[in-house]
C-alpha cells in the first residue's frame, strides 16, 4: 500500500515506513536514544530528501521521547533540574543549528556535513563506549572487585555557578550542563538527531551522573530540543512532513515501549557494549560511503 | 478514460474526413490530481496527423521549470566532496521525448535544434561563464543525473514509450509520469516531420496540482507555517502520550 507524502513529495510503502519506525523505535527505547542516528540516514537512503528526513525526524523523536520518558519518570529516573539546564543549552543550540543547516544547504556542502558529523562523533562515541564496556565486563567478572567512588572530579566541575543535583547525587558548575546542551543541540539540528547518543556518554563520563538517571534525563531534554528543531524548520524550510512523521511515530512509540521494558533485563555495561557495536556499525557503513569511489559523481539539486 | 479516449478517436476520424485538419493532438487527460494514493499516472497523447509514408513524429514534453544546481564530486584529501558546481536557470524539472523511430534524431538534427527539440537542444544558461567544452560536459552529466533520477526518459528501445501509429492517419503515445513529478504545467508539443522539415506542430499541457488532503497540508505546511509547526509538536506529544498510556504496566 503506497502513500504519496506531501512535503516529501514522494509516494511510499505505508508498512515499510511503519516497520522502520517499530524497529528504530525499539532500539531507541532499549538504549534510551532518540534513534535519530539510524533513522536519518536510512530516510535519506530510501529517497527521502535529506532536508525533510533531518526535520521529519526531529518530529519523530518529540513523539518517542515522550513516551519513553513515561516509562522512566514512574521508576523515579529522570533528573528535572538538571534536564532543565541541559535543554537551556539545547534550545540555543539547536537554534543555531537550524540557521547553519539553511546556511549550508545554500552552498552545497550539507550532505557532506551531516556524514562527516556522523561519522566523527560516532565513531570518538564508539569506540569510547566499546572500551569502557569491555573494561567493565571485564573486571565484573574479576573475583574481589571493589566498589569505586560514585564518579571522578576534574576541573570541569569546579567552573563557577555551582548547583545541587539532588537526584544525580552531583554537586557541579552549571555551566558545564548548559555547554553540553548547546553542543548537542547543534548537531541534533544539522543531523536530525536527539543527540542521545552523544549527551548519553557526556552524562555518564563527563558530568558523572548515575547511569539509572542518565536516560530519563536524556529522554526528557531531547523532547524540548527536538520540538524547537521541528518548530524552526517548519518556519524556515518547511520540511516537517506531519504523515511521514505520524506513521514513523506509530510505528516508534510501540517499539519505544517494547524497547524500554526489555532494557530492563540487560545490565548496563552489556547494554552500553551494544549501543557501541551498533554506533561503530552506522560510522563504518558512512566512512565507507565517504571514501569508496560513487557511483555517479554529479547530484543535483532544485532551489524552489 | 478509454470511453473518452474511443470517443475521441471517433471524432478525429470525422473531422480527418470532413475536413482533413493537419495536425490535431489532445490528451486522455488534462490534468492530475496527486493525492494521497498517487504513484505517478499514465496518460496518452493522440490525434491525427495527414501522413504520407515516410514521415515521423516527435512528441517532447517539458515539465515545471525550475533552477537547478548540478555538483560534482571530487577526491580530496581521502573523501568525495561536492566540489565544482553550476546552477541552470529555468530547466524542466521532468523532460521526456517520444519519437516515431529513433533515426530521426540524425535525419532532422538541425530542425531539433531551431525547435529546441530534445534535452540537449534546450536553451541553457548557466550563473557562470563556460567555454564551450565545460559547458557540453556539464549538460551531459545534468542529462545523466535527471535520468537517474527519474526526472527524464527517453525513446525506449524496448518499445514502452513508442508512438504508434494508424493508417498514418491516427498517433498514439504513452506518457509515463513519476510520482516525484513536480506540480505545474507541462508542455507537451507535437511535431509532425516530413522531408527534413516540419510540417505542421501543436501543442498542449497538462496540469498536475495536488487535491485533497494532501493539498492541504501543503497549503497549511507553507501559509501557516507556525501554526503548522506548533500541530507538529503536540501531534507528536500526543501520540508518544497515548502510547505510554496504552503500554502502562497494571
Amino acid at each position: 500500500m503506497y502513500i504519496y507524502l506531501p512535503i516529501a513529495e514522494v509516494s511510499m510503502n505505508v508498512f515499510a515506513i511503519v516497520g522502520l519506525g517499530g524497529t528504530v523505535g525499539f532500539l531507541s527505547g532499549l538504549f534510551g536514544v532518540g534513534g535519530g542516528f539510524l533513522m536519518t540516514p536510512l530516510l535519506i537512503f530510501l529517497g527521502i530528501p535529506a532536508a525533510v528526513a533531518v526535520s521529519t525526524e526531529a518530529n519523530q523523536i518529540v513523539a518517542s521521547s515522550v513516551s519513553g520518558v513515561i516509562a522512566h519518570w514512574r521508576k523515579k529516573n529522570v533528573d528535572f533540574l538538571m534536564g532543565s539546564i541541559l535543554l537551556t543549552g539545547g534550545i540555543i543550540g539547536s537554534s543555531f543549528g537550524v540557521w547553519l543547516f539553511a546556511y549550508l544547504k545554500t552552498i552545497g556542502q550539507i550532505e557532506l556535513v551531516i556524514r562527516l558529523s556522523y561519522v566523527l562523533f560516532l565513531g570518538i562515541i564508539g569506540s569510547l563506549m566499546a572500551w569502557e564496556s569491555t573494561k567493565a565486563i571485564l573486571k565484573s567478572r574479576a573475583p574481589g572487585s571493589t566498589r569505586g567512588k560514585l564518579h571522578q572530579h576534574n576541573w570541569l566541575h569546579g567552573l563557577p555557578f555551582k548547583m545541587r543535583f539532588r537526584r544525580s547525587k552531583l554537586y557541579i558548575s552549571a555551566l558545564l550542563p548548559l555547554l553540553i546542551g548547546a553542543f548537542v543541540g547543534i548537531l541534533s539540528a544539522i543531523m536530525g538527531v536527539g543527540g542521545g547518543f552523544i549527551i548519553v556518554p557526556a552524562m555518564i563520563y563527563v558530568l558523572g551522573m548515575p547511569t539509572s538517571v542518565v536516560v530519563g534525563t536524556s529522554l526528557f531534554q531531547i523532547i524540548f530540543v527536538t520540538a524547537n528543531v521541528t518548530l524552526l524548520q517548519s518556519i524556515t524550510t518547511q520540511t516537517v512532513d506531519i504523515v511521514l512523521a505520524g506513521l514513523l511515530m506509530l510505528g516508534g512509540v510501540i517499539g519505544a515501549q517494547f524497547g524500554s521494558n526489555a532494557s530492563s533485563l540487560l545490565k548496563g555495561e552489556q547494554l552500553r557494549g551494544l549501543l557501541a557495536l551498533l554506533v561503530l556499525a552506522v560510522c563504518i557503513k558512512l566512512f565507507m560511503d565517504l571514501t569508496l569511489t560513487p557511483e555517479f559523481l554529479y547530484s543535483l539539486e532544485l532551489n524552489r | 478514460m478509454m470511453k473518452k479516449l474511443i470517443f475521441c478517436m471517433i471524432l478525429i476520424i470525422f473531422n480527418k474526413v470532413c475536413f482533413s485538419a493537419s495536425l490535431v493532438a489532445d490528451l486522455s487527460s488534462r490534468s492530475i490530481d496527486i493525492n494521497t494514493g498517487f504513484t505517478g499516472a499514465e496518460i496518452f497523447v493522440f490525434g491525427s496527423f495527414d501522413g504520407k509514408k515516410g514521415d515521423e513524429l516527435a512528441i517532447a514534453v517539458e515539465g515545471p521549470k525550475a533552477e537547478t544546481t548540478l555538483y560534482k564530486k571530487e577526491y580530496t584529501s581521502g573523501i568525495w566532496i561536492n566540489k565544482d558546481s553550476v546552477t541552470f536557470e529555468e530547466i524542466p524539472s521532468f523532460y521526456l521525448i517520444i519519437l516515431s523511430d529513433e533515426k530521426i534524431v540524425g535525419e532532422y538534427k538541425k530542425v531539433f535544434k531551431e525547435n529546441h527539440l530534445g534535452f540537449k537542444n534546450l536553451n541553457f544558461k548557466t550563473n557562470k561563464k563556460l567555454n564551450p567544452s565545460q559547458a557540453r560536459l556539464w549538460q551531459q552529466a545534468l542529462e545523466t543525473t535527471m535520468k537517474k533520477n527519474g526526472m527524464m526518459v527517453l525513446n525506449g528501445k524496448d518499445g514502452n514509450n513508442m508512438i504508434e501509429t494508424i493508417e498514418n492517419i491516427l498517433f498514439r503515445a504513452p506518457i509515463n509520469l513519476p510520482s516525484s513529478v513536480l506540480p505545474g504545467k507541462y508542455v507537451i508539443k507535437v511535431f509532425h516531420l516530413r522531408n527534413g522539415k516540419i510540417h505542421s506542430q501543436k501543442n498542449t499541457s497538462l496540469i498536475v496540482r495536488k487535491t485533497g488532503f494532501e493539498a492541504k497540508i501543503y497549503n497549511f505546511a507553507h501559509n501557516y507555517s507556525i501554526f503548522y509547526g506548533i500541530f507538529a509538536i503536540i501531534m507528536a506529544i500526543s501520540a508518544g502520550y497515548i502510547a505510554a498510556l496504552m503500554f502502562r504496566k497494571t
